[in-house]
């Protein structure tokens, strides 16, 4: 029987924060990404037989929520227009090219196997918040196969998140006047985006103070979170959670394309962000975690889906045999292969639509787990292999 | 909208020469004559610093307050009453650097010294070593495609002075349709060689039919002539809402397949200020030596905007080119956004040319660089 506690939504928030404290210091000692540690945390907690009550349920979920959108929101973020931009069209449609191969291998694979075309985007994510510190760290950021990998990335989070809005949208409601709404949000986004240049190009000297650290009424800060609550409130029109996940993520990439560099801006909405709403959501995410479900006839999904997940990433990676090795072309895919927030954030939307069970949700937090550890590792290894050959060739 | 040009002499004929609308004040009533032969211009004789005399010719309407005499206090007295009365825009000639910090303490936005440009000339042809050559200028061909019938007032101008400094030839490329005669007597009274090639159709309608040429029309056109610029001036281009939108630019095209220095004239005079953009991509090291030299052959002081964390090696190298080069570096470190604070320093007006990469880099976005190219207040010079 799950023990429920009924307690003050403070002394939960207070047991939470010093987990998501403590955790980053375990994980960091044991070589896995923080989120790892953070599910983890949460899976022992569900296994301990932890769940709220009444008051804390709600602060919790609301808050797991709002870190949801906030991590989306981060992840928008993340994407650096600039890179394709540098780096010219090319990329960007060799990025496209591999994206549409993954999503139709990865169509083919789950309708074979009898799982609805829902799984089959989950399944064609990416990592973008795993990919570029591996690549950054593999000092391979300004090479040309790190380019490849880093706009494969962007484009596969992109357009899956993109994807996913438009099908549980279309799903729920058919095509109706709010399919519309998804082209609302992308004028939206389009005309939010020119003032914000012209207010740029015009009014320096007034932004100027928002991004500098000694700003006492935090105005970024603030301006970015109305830029993101403009974003989710038009999406909540539709009630449908996925648009909410798009228009954070729409926030992200707009304040990255207007502000690209604005650096203590971006560190201060990290620390809010990975500070305190995100672990809160993954450690959610874990107690959630049905360890049950899966030992009961739903293990074989693991493995399964693993090799999709890998399958779906490797294959269309081979087009870059035209312009790199077999192995750097594999290792793309590796790289590509691994999953983490997005995934597990697509999981949630599906569990929550109805479009998974627990179990499948529960297999996705398993893969993400095993390939937000192994992935990156594989990687390195591959590209340290290299490093020393050519060190001992000289 | 008028300009007052303070001295009648030779520097002060020039400028009113060029320029529409001109009251020129001259204290030596024997100049009279002279100055009357300008056509156009306005002749008051009196003292320039006289703050009676210049509320009477008026101080309200003027775009801009041009003292060129050969004294530095009158200079100086002038400049004092037009930034008094709030003249937009004040520019003065310096005769003794070291008088430099009095006239920035007045808040005059530009300040030339022709004696600080020709004493690093003379120093450049006294140093023919290679340490000298580090800092001389590469530009000894410049090309300005003339694309409208008002270019001859703009980019021709800057490419004049530009060619003037820096003892390089100009060749204007052109349709039929320019005062061609004007062209060369200018050139001949600045010292420049002038070299006109003439192609049947306008340039603008080349240009603009080839906008999706992969080479670029301008420079295949000059490569039949066998000629190989160091640099293209060009006249800023007016855009449309539509051509905004839609990134349509001719000037934008050539800088994109020129792959040499292109500069967007908008100042038609001497730089003063010069404003260069840094930060960790590889053109950087270019820019700054682009902007070394220009702020080397026009005596201008030269302003590094650093974005982010760059290199030492960087600035050490270009403080080293500077120091050869006879000239004064600022650095000022960027806190905060560094697109705003670009934006906002590029928009300042406190400098007359700023030099950019000719393309987005890491923190440099290509949106900026474009909107910094159409619509900087100062001109611009992009590098490759």
């Amino acid at each position: 029987m799950p023990m429920a506690i009924t307690i003050s939504p403070y002394i939960l928030l207070f047991a939470i924060a010093g987990f998501a404290f403590i955790i980053p210091i375990i994980s960091g000692r044991i070589g896995v990404p923080a989120v790892v540690g953070e599910i983890t945390c949460g899976i022992l907690f569900g296994l301990l037989g932890f769940s709220f009550e009444a008051e804390g349920r709600i602060v919790i979920d609301f808050l797991a929520s709002f870190g949801l959108i906030f991590l989306m929101f981060l992840v928008g973020l993340e994407i650096d227009f600039s890179k394709v931009e540098v780096h010219g069209a090319k990329l960007f449609i060799l990025g496209t090219l591999i994206f549409i191969i993954t999503l139709g291998i990865s169509v083919f694979l789950t309708t074979k196997l009898g799982f609805g075309l829902y799984l089959a985007l989950v399944l064609s994510t990416s990592a973008v918040g795993l990919t570029v510190p591996t690549i950054r760290e593999q000092r391979l950021l300004k090479s040309d196969l790190g380019q490849t990998i880093l706009i494969s990335a962007f484009i596969a989070d992109f357009a899956t998140v993109l994807l996913v809005t438009v099908f549980t949208l279309h799903l729920k409601k058919g095509i109706t006047w709010e399919l519309f709404l998804i082209a609302t949000v992308f004028v939206l986004f389009l005309i939010v985006y020119y003032v914000g240049k012209l207010v740029i190009w015009h009014y320096p000297e007034r932004l100027s103070a928002w991004f500098k650290s000694d700003q006492p009424s935090e105005m970024g800060v603030r301006a970015a979170f109305a830029l993101l609550l403009v974003f989710v409130a038009l999406s909540e029109v539709a009630d449908i959670k996925a648009m909410a996940i798009l228009g954070a993520f729409l926030a992200g990439v707009m304040l990255s394309l207007l502000f690209r560099g604005g650096t203590i801006l971006e560190e201060k909405l990290y620390g809010i962000g990975y500070g305190f709403l995100i672990p809160i959501f993954f450690i959610n995410v874990g107690m959630q975690f049905d360890l049950g479900a899966l030992t009961r006839g739903g293990i074989y999904l693991v493995p399964m889906l693993l090799l999709i997940a890998l399958a779906v990433k490797i294959a269309p990676s081979l087009l870059l045999l035209f312009r790199h090795s077999l192995k750097d072309s594999i290792s793309a895919g590796v790289l590509l292969s691994s999953r983490l927030s997005l995934i597990i954030a697509m999981a949630a939307v599906g569990l929550e639509l109805g479009l998974i069970d627990t179990t499948m949700e529960s297999a996705i937090i398993v893969l993400a787990l095993i390939t937000s550890i192994c992935c990156p590792t594989v990687f390195r290894r591959m590209h340290r292999k290299e490093k020393n050959e050519e060190e001992g060739g000289r | 909208m008028k300009k007052i040009i303070v001295g009648g002499g030779r520097a002060g004929r020039e400028v009113a020469a060029q320029l529409s609308e001109s009251v020129i004040i001259e204290i030596n009533p024997e100049k009279r004559e002279k100055l009357l032969e300008l056509t156009g211009a306005k002749v008051v004789i009196g003292d320039g610093g006289d703050e009676e005399l210049l509320k009477q010719v008026g101080l309200d309407d003027v775009e801009a307050f041009i003292s060129v005499t050969g004294n530095d206090d009158v200079n100086y007295r002038a400049a004092a009453i037009a930034k008094k009365y709030g003249v937009p825009r004040v520019i003065v000639r310096v005769e003794d650097p070291e008088d430099k910090e009095r006239f920035q303490n007045l808040g005059v936005e530009s300040i030339m010294f022709p004696s600080k440009i020709v004493a690093n000339l003379i120093s450049d042809m006294m140093r023919a070593t290679a340490e000298a050559a580090e800092v001389r200028t590469p530009i000894k061909k410049i090309l300005v495609p003339i694309l409208g019938k008002d270019t001859v007032e703009k980019a021709f101008t800057e490419a004049l002075f530009v060619a003037s400094v820096a003892k390089a030839e100009v060749t204007a490329v052109s349709s039929t349709d320019i005062a061609r005669q004007e062209m060369e007597s200018r050139a001949k009274e600045m010292g420049v060689p002038l070299k006109i090639l003439w192609v049947e159709e306008k340039l603008m309608d080349i240009i603009k039919k080839h906008l999706h040429y992969p080479g670029c029309i301008i420079l295949d056109i000059v490569k039949e002539h066998l000629y190989y610029p160091d640099c293209i001036i060009i006249d800023q281009e007016e855009l449309g809402i539509l051509d905004k939108l839609f990134n349509r630019s001719v000037v934008l095209k050539l800088i994109k397949c020129a792959s040499r220095p292109v500069l967007v004239a908008r100042t038609f005079m001497y730089y003063g200020n010069i404003l260069a953009l840094l930060d960790s991509s590889e053109t950087s090291e270019s820019v700054g030596r682009h902007a070394v030299q220009m702020a080397h052959l026009c005596g201008a002081d030269l302003h590094l905007l650093i974005l982010e964390v760059v290199p030492g090696e960087l600035i050490d190298e270009i403080k080293k080119m500077g120091e050869k080069g006879n000239v004064r570096i600022i650095e000022k470190w960027v806190e905060g956004n560094p697109m705003i604070e670009a934006v906002k320093e590029v928009r300042s007006r406190n400098y007359e040319l700023a030099v950019v990469p000719w393309r987005g880099t890491r923190v440099i976005r290509a949106d900026l660089i474009k909107r910094i190219i159409n619509e900087a207040p100062c001109s611009v010079l992009t590098v490759v």
